[in-house]
C-alpha cells in the first residue's frame, strides 16, 4: 500500500473506531453494572463502585473500524489486519478469563504469549530495523521473540494502570507515537492499525479519565498492550515501541525483580502506596513493598490522583519523543 | 517540576542514550563479525557468536537500567524517610 493511499483508510479507521467506542461504552458500562461487574475506585474517599471490564469493547470497536477501512484499503493489507485483529482478540479472551475467573500469576503471561501465534502463522518480517545497524537478520530468534513481545507489552500495560485514566491516556500517547513513526517510516499498514487503536484509546480515555466513569479491566489493558506489540512487529518498529513504552517496561521490570517472582496483586503483604485523608497518595517507605513507577513518582512528591496520572502522561510523552527521534535515526 | 521528578526523566534519557551507543557498538563491531572459519560451519558459528554477543549486550543494558533505577528509587525513599523523621 502506498503511504498516500493509506492515509484515507487510516482516517476512516480512526473515525469509525472513535465513533463506535463513543456509542458502545455507555450501554456496555450500564450492562456491566447491572450484572454486578464493578470495581472499587480505591483512590477515592467514598470508594465508589465503577463498571469494570469495559475494555471488552476494544475488539468489537476494532472489528467495526477495520472492516470499514477494509473497503478502502488494498487487498494486501488484509493479511496484516487479520493477524493484528486475531492477536488482539486472543489476548482479550485471556483478559476476560482473568477478569472473570482470575488466572494465576504464571498462566497470564503464558496465555497472553499465545497472542503472538496469528502473527507467526500469517506472516512477519524477521528483519527488524535498528538505528546504526540497519535491517538485522533474526530468522531463528525472531519467531521465538514474537510471543514474548506480545506477552511483555500486554502485561506491561496491565501493570501500569494504577490510577484513573493512566493506562488509557498513556496508550493514546503510544498509539499516536506509533502512527507518527509509521508516517515517518512509510509503514502504511501499521499506520492504519495505529489509527484504529488510537481512535479507541482516546475515547476510552474520555470515559476513564479522573474521575473514572468506567474501568477497562484486564481485558482492556492486556488487549491494548497486545495491540501495541502487534503494531510494533507488523510495522517493523520494534525499537520505537520499546522506547515509547520505557516507563511501562521499567515499571513492570522493577515490580517483578523487586518481588522476585510472578505474583497476583492480592498476594502482596505491603502496598506500594497509601491514600491519605487529604486525598493525596503517598509512597510507602517499607522495604517489603514492591518497587513501582507510581511509588517512585510519589517518593519524589506526594500527589493527588489526577496529578499522578498527569505525571505518567508526561513521562510517556517524553519517552515518545525519544521514540520518534529513534524512528528518525532508523530512517537515516 | 521538582528536582526529584526530573531525575526520572534523566534516567529515561540516559537509558535511551546508552541504548543508542550500544546499537552503534553492535553495528560497528558485532554485525560485521566473521570468524576465520571456512564453509557453512563457519557461517553458522559466526551467526551464533553474533547472536550471543547481541543478547549479552542487551542483557547488560537491561541490568544497568535496573541498577540505575533502583539506586535512584532508594535514594528517594531514604530522603522521604529522613523527611518523616523531621
Amino acid at each position: 500500500m502506498e503511504l498516500s493511499s493509506s492515509i484515507g483508510p487510516s482516517l476512516v479507521a480512526f473515525f469509525l473506531s472513535s465513533i463506535s467506542t463513543f456509542v458502545l461504552i455507555p450501554p456496555t458500562a450500564s450492562f456491566l453494572r447491572r450484572k454486578g461487574i464493578v470495581g472499587i475506585d480505591v483512590h477515592k474517599a467514598s470508594k465508589p463502585e465503577i463498571p469494570e471490564m469495559v475494555g471488552i469493547t476494544f475488539p468489537i470497536c476494532l472489528a467495526l473500524s477495520l472492516l470499514g477501512a477494509l473497503f478502502l484499503a488494498p487487498q494486501e493489507a488484509f493479511r496484516c489486519m487479520l493477524s493484528f485483529y486475531l492477536t488482539v482478540l486472543i489476548v482479550a479472551l485471556v483478559g476476560i478469563l482473568d477478569d472473570l475467573k482470575g488466572l494465576g500469576p504464571k498462566a497470564k503471561p503464558l496465555l497472553t504469549a499465545l497472542g503472538g501465534l496469528p502473527i507467526l502463522f500469517l506472516g512477519y518480517n524477521p528483519r527488524p530495523i535498528l538505528p546504526f545497524v540497519g535491517a538485522t537478520r533474526l530468522h531463528y530468534v525472531y519467531p521465538l521473540a514474537i510471543p514474548l513481545a506480545i506477552a511483555v507489552t500486554s502485561n506491561a500495560m496491565n501493570m501500569a494502570d494504577p490510577v484513573n485514566g493512566c493506562m488509557s491516556g498513556s496508550s493514546s500517547i503510544i498509539f499516536l507515537t506509533l502512527a507518527l513513526a509509521s508516517l515517518a517510516l512509510g509503514r502504511e499498514d501499521a499506520l492504519l492499525l495505529a489509527c484504529a487503536s488510537l481512535g479507541y484509546a482516546l475515547v476510552l480515555f474520555y470515559y476513564n479519565r479522573y474521575p473514572a466513569r468506567v474501568f477497562t479491566g484486564d481485558v482492556g489493558s492486556l488487549s491494548i498492550g497486545a495491540a501495541i506489540g502487534a503494531i510494533a512487529i507488523l510495522g517493523r518498529m520494534e525499537i520505537v515501541a520499546i522506547v515509547a513504552m520505557m516507563p511501562q517496561i521499567m515499571n513492570a521490570f522493577t515490580i517483578l525483580t523487586s518481588v522476585g517472582r510472578l505474583f497476583e496483586r492480592k498476594e502482596l503483604s505491603e502496598r506500594p502506596t497509601r491514600l491519605s485523608s487529604d486525598n493525596r497518595i503517598y509512597a510507602s517507605t517499607s522495604r517489603r513493598a514492591p518497587i513501582t513507577l507510581t511509588r517512585m513518582i510519589l517518593a519524589a512528591k506526594p500527589m493527588e490522583e489526577r496529578e499522578l496520572a498527569l505525571e505518567f502522561f508526561k513521562l510517556t510523552a517524553f519517552s515518545s519523543i525519544l521514540a520518534l527521534l529513534t524512528a528518525l535515526l532508523m530512517e537515516a | 517540576m521538582s528536582k526529584a521528578l526530573l531525575g526520572i526523566y534523566g534516567i529515561l534519557l540516559l537509558v535511551w542514550a546508552t541504548m543508542l551507543i550500544l546499537l552503534l557498538v553492535a553495528g560497528r563491531f558485532i554485525v560485521p563479525l566473521e570468524l576465520p572459519v571456512p564453509g557453512t560451519f563457519g557461517t553458522v558459528l559466526s551467526s551464533i557468536i553474533r547472536t550471543i554477543l547481541g543478547i549479552a549486550l542487551a542483557l547488560a543494558w537491561l541490568y544497568g537500567w535496573k541498577k540505575l533505577y533502583e539506586a535512584y528509587f532508594w535514594r528517594l525513599i531514604e530522603a522521604l524517610e529522613r523527611q518523616k523523621e523531621r
